[in-house]
């Protein structure tokens, strides 16, 4: 019979569909019940969306369903809920780690470091950036990741500058290594 | 007190409601991901790109919302149902003939409408609605600093950008102010707690849309809706250009209604 170790394990081996981190060490998985019987489990489980418009929750809800169904499950309940909302505190270190590790910055837990804003300003990021010129333009467009050191994940080097808060999903947004010369992503802090 | 379902009886007024702020919220996404491919810049392509997936993914959490007491899928919500039974508001239905400053400024006002008006449901006592408004809330943050950051930087570009926008400003404050439009039992739903009642909406607004502009060096008028005001779009009375946009959107479905997807 299934048990909910058994399930963890499954979950845990399932990635995100547009990241290499099991969506357990993404802290999606909200909890898992069983119900029914001994030999029929059926499972119960709730997902966070990192964010309400995210494209991939279709997929995520199928091979979640896929996955636990061959593993032994009769039936297979996949729910979304925002209750409680998903933030990138929820990311465990395994998988912080390994996200590093494809190239992805990821805020620090409690909070990213203040005052480091003079990383930005004293270099300037070379691609074109929306505002420039205007220091309250360039504060307001990218509020979310400005004055924040944020680490490169490929030198370590915090000389590195924001530039779109807008990446290729919705929850990242993208930086430049000064030292390295590398562009890099990083989970938003939303 | 938490609630996991409405009352039955404030049901037809909560979902006029959320009807309301959903069908801005997909009109406007709509519109905006027209501009997919098109923007001014390489970045701004991308960041308009993900407001209007924002806008539409907010949408289609509120639909799945009304769906679990409606009776009606969340698809079927969202693009079968008859023109006068929409709820958007003019401006979101006014299409910007790929004018920049039109887009942004109608983003603009709608923006700063929608961060107000998911305030109101932060402290709902529907548990989904507030946890939900919660999320939304966090993220409608950056579409307000978005817009912000490009009234000032075309209003402080050149004669050109300034011009243009404090042109597209000027049109659009009329039909802006359509969004204050009242729906049906409004008031019911702030009595049971399931909206938070805001006397000071339209005067937050236009403060805040005010403060912005300084900013940029334009102006913007905006005058409250008045309480005679004729029906508009909270009650299905539509602008002209809603017909073409709503026909748009609900193409492909209307190809095959009952089909899955």
């Amino acid at each position: 019979m299934l048990t909910r170790d058994d399930v963890m394990a499954v979950l845990q081996g399932i990635d995100d569909p547009e990241m290499p981190i099991s969506i357990v060490e993404l802290g999606i998985v909200e909890d898992v019940q069983l119900d029914g019987t001994p030999d029929a489990a059926a499972v119960r489980v709730r997902l966070l969306p990192t964010f309400v418009g995210c494209p991939a929750l279709d997929v995520l809800r199928e091979m979640v369903e896929q996955r636990l169904t061959e593993a032994g499950a009769a039936q297979v309940h996949v729910e979304f809920t925002f209750d409680p909302p998903w933030s990138v505190s929820r990311i465990s270190e395994a998988g912080r780690a390994r996200l590093e590790r494809f190239g992805i910055a990821v805020p620090q837990r409690g909070g990213a470091a203040p005052g480091s804003s003079a990383c930005g300003a004293a270099h300037p990021p070379m691609l074109v950036q929306l505002g420039r010129g205007e220091a309250g333009d360039v504060a307001a467009l990218y509020a979310a990741g400005a004055g924040v050191a944020v680490r490169c994940p490929v030198c370590g080097s915090e000389r590195t500058a924001l530039q779109s808060p807008f990446g290729p999903t919705r929850c990242r947004s993208i930086h430049y290594c000064n030292d390295c010369r590398n562009a890099f992503e990083r989970m938003k802090d939303v | 007190m938490s609630l996991t379902t409405p009352p039955p009886a404030l049901i037809p007024a909560l979902t006029e409601f959320l009807l309301a702020l959903a069908d801005d919220k997909f009109f406007l996404g709509h519109l905006d991901s027209d501009w997919t491919g098109l923007a001014p810049l390489l970045e701004e392509d991308i960041a308009f790109s993900s407001l209007s997936q924002d806008e539409i993914g907010h949408a289609s959490a509120i639909y799945q919302l009304i769906a679990t007491w409606d009776g009606r899928s969340a698809d079927r919500i969202a693009f079968g149902r008859a023109p006068g039974e929409y709820r958007c508001a003019s401006i979101t239905t006014i299409e910007d003939d790929f004018d920049w400053a039109t887009a942004i400024a109608r983003r603009w006002f709608c923006d700063h409408f929608d961060a107000l008006r998911l305030e109101r449901l932060r402290g709902s006592s529907l548990a989904p609605l507030k946890a939900l408004a919660t999320r939304m809330a966090a993220e409608e943050r950056v579409h307000t600093e978005h817009s912000d950051a490009w009234i000032v930087r075309l209003g402080k570009g050149n004669a050109d950008s300034r011009a243009r926008l404090q042109a597209a400003v000027d049109r659009l404050c009329v039909p802006a102010t359509d969004l204050f439009e009242p729906t049906a039992g409004a008031e019911q739903l702030e009595a049971a707690g399931l909206i938070s009642a805001e006397p000071r909406l339209f005067e937050r607004w236009k403060e805040s849309l005010e403060r912005v502009a300084a900013a940029g060096g334009i102006s913007v008028r905006v005058l409250p809706r008045a309480a005679s005001a004729p029906p508009a779009g909270r009650a299905g009375r539509h602008q002209p250009g809603f017909a073409a946009v709503h026909a748009e959107l609900s193409e492909v479905f209307q190809l095959e209604p009952d089909g899955a997807w």
